[in-house]
């Protein structure tokens, strides 16, 4: 009896018994499907995180107030802060900024829509590579005269106009209690991948000086720098650290991140979540095998006489092992089919419902395929051993 | 001699407890012949019957098989014996209840090793040699008790076996399937088919050439009736 007829001999054995087959293949079906769905959302959620931070450049470096600190009004960063960091000879630009949701009315006046408000200057356009598409990023003198110019992604262009060319046009736009009227200069494309993720997350920009003049701020929230030499990074990050110290005259105050480590950290942390999500979907897997396990032995009890007739008629007991062995990796095999066209399906539905395309991983969905098929190996042997041993007298004696 | 059988010993061991099945049981079949094994419930027959079906082991004695010394042999050689030398036919049929009667002829040839072709063409000739044509596609369930016990010889007879086998064949049948069987495996022995029967029916016994009569696990009489 070759392999192949093994297999349709075994096939036909499942369909027989169909709904105790897919109860046992349930716990596989279930192991498998959350394996691909953590590993792929997790993935993909990864895959968008470094998107975001591949927009920044290799040397970027956000400079803020470290999150332990009980910083006095004289410890904060302010323009002129960021003004002293730029004699460093390896930062190329400095960019104070500071944001807060602020809200622009819409076509209809008494509706209004939040948007992110960045008050900055106009470094912060190469170092975050914000991709205007109509009008002009802001410039030196916007800064400087506190100009209320605005430049809007163009989500709020078309929430508020209906359209995407509205260069000239001006906007009603509220932070904290002030309010004004911000005459548009550019419109940029939004490439936050996450945009629209939690709600409206239109973005604008004003300059500093104006967001400043709304708020009553003095101090910005952290200063976005870009080194020229990537190779020097953290000496340039320390280097800031002891500028700030001695520009405050206060130490431990300032952190510096890099975007590496930036990206390093989400990338860990994401991927431990990953890996233990990962873990407990595997352990699910392993009582899976389990259930398969216990779903065989009964098998072999209630089919005893089928083996002793089998055995009377020339079968051996490899024969035997062999039949019982395939029918527990047929049982498993189509559950993790099943399960990995589940955990497709299911990564992304998650994955539109978050804008966030999931990652399939290729060797991850191979990796199933073959634990679901080992699986079916190590708790279908002992029953298929059991199966083979049997007495062909006592079998046929069996009712 | 297709069996040659030279005090065979059968003991079984049950905890503390010694039962001797069989004891300095000789006897031979030669090809071609036909003969009923009588006795009554514990007289050592059924044991008999697995001993020549290469279903169980022999605790002393010798038992040949188209010459050769199968007592030695266990495993998976034995099993290839029962499969090539063996064809059984049980009282109670012992068809597989999911497979049509195609397939249940089918299974001594697949464990075989014979190549698909051949093995359709070998399980059409053996159903028309017992009149089963018409019921190929039938699974047990669909078959009286006469039409089962024809597959069942269809399905003993595939491999070409050195003997058949029977025990009670006609045990769970009326008379009229039962001399049904009887006329088929009259046939089948006229086409040179050696026969074992085990039986405790005279009636059945007399179908046959020649009937040995067991007692208390030893035989108490070997005589030809024809």
């Amino acid at each position: 009896m070759n392999i192949f007829e093994c297999m349709i001999s075994a096939a036909h054995s499942v369909l027989a018994n169909r709904m105790r087959s897919i109860l046992t293949m349930l716990g596989i079906i279930i192991g498998i499907a959350s394996v691909i769905l953590v590993t792929s959302v997790g993935l993909g959620f990864r895959n968008s995180l470094n998107e975001i931070f591949s927009q920044f450049g290799a040397g970027a470096m956000e400079v803020y107030m470290r999150f332990d600190s009980e910083p006095s009004r004289s410890d904060l960063l302010t323009l002129e802060s960021a003004e002293f960091l730029s004699v460093h000879p390896n930062i190329s630009s400095v960019s104070p900024f500071s944001a807060a949701y602020g809200t622009v009315t819409l076509r209809n006046p008494s509706e209004t829509a939040n948007v992110i408000l960045y008050g900055t200057n106009q470094n912060y356009r190469a170092a975050q590579n914000v991709d205007v598409r109509l009008g002009r990023f802001l410039v030196e003198p916007d800064i400087e005269r506190a100009a209320p110019v605005i430049v809007i992604d163009s989500l709020l262009a078309r929430q508020v106009f209906g359209r995407t060319d509205v260069v000239g046009e001006t906007m009603n736009v509220s932070l904290w209690l002030n309010s004004a009227e911000f005459t548009i200069v550019g419109v940029f494309r939004n490439n936050d991948p996450m945009a629209g993720m939690f709600g409206s997350s239109s973005v604008a920009f004003i300059p500093i000086t104006c967001y400043q003049r709304m708020t009553g701020e003095e101090n910005v929230n952290a200063i976005l720098v870009v080194a020229d030499d990537t190779s020097r990074l953290n000496e340039t990050a320390d280097e800031i650290e002891r500028l700030l110290s001695i520009f405050h005259n206060n130490e431990d105050m300032y952190q510096v991140m890099t975007i590496m480590s930036q990206i390093e950290i989400v990338n860990t942390t994401i991927g431990l979540a990953t890996a233990f999500v990962g873990l407990v979907a595997f352990i699910s897997l392993a009582v899976g095998g389990i259930g398969v396990m216990n779903i065989m032995l009964v098998t072999v009890t209630e089919r005893t006489r089928e083996i002793g007739i089998r055995k009377s008629l020339g079968a051996t007991d490899g024969n035997i092992q062999l039949q019982f062995l395939i029918e527990a990796i047929i049982l498993t095999a189509t559950g993790g089919i099943i399960g990995i066209l589940l955990g497709y399906y299911g990564s992304f539905s998650i994955g539109t419902a978050l804008n966030m395309p999931p990652a399939i991983s290729l060797p991850i969905v191979i990796g199933t395929v073959l634990v679901s098929c080992l699986i079916g190996i190590i708790f279908g042997v002992y029953p298929a051993r059991k199966a083979a041993k049997l007495d062909p007298i006592e079998a046929l004696r069996y009712e | 001699m297709i069996i040659q059988v030279e005090n065979l010993l059968k003991v079984y061991r049950t905890g503390n407890l010694e039962v001797t099945a069989l004891r300095d049981v000789t006897f031979s079949v030669a090809a071609g012949e036909y003969l009923a094994i009588m006795g009554q419930s514990g007289s050592g027959k059924s044991t008999l019957m697995n001993i020549l079906g290469c279903l169980d082991s022999v605790s002393g004695g010798k038992y040949f098989l188209d010459e050769e010394d199968v007592s030695l042999i266990h495993g998976k050689k034995l099993a290839q014996i029962r499969n090539k030398k063996i064809g059984f036919v049980f009282q109670s049929y012992n068809l597989l209840p999911r497979l049509n009667a195609l397939q249940n002829v089918e299974l001594p040839m697949l464990y075989a090793g014979m190549r698909g072709k051949k093995r359709r063409s070998t399980e059409l000739d053996a159903l028309d040699r017992v009149g089963l044509s018409d019921r190929i596609h039938h699974k047990p369930a669909e078959l009286s008790g006469g039409q089962k016990q024809r597959v069942a010889i269809a399905r003993a007879l595939v491999n070409n076996p050195s003997i058949l086998l029977a025990d009670e064949p006609t045990g769970n049948l009326d008379s009229q399937s039962g001399d049904e069987i009887m006329a088929i495996f009259s046939r089948l022995n006229k086409e040179g088919v050696t026969i074992v029967m085990v039986t405790h029916e005279p009636e059945i016994a007399n179908h046959t050439n020649r009937i040995v009569s067991f007692k208390d696990g030893r035989i108490i009489k070997d005589e030809a009736i024809k």
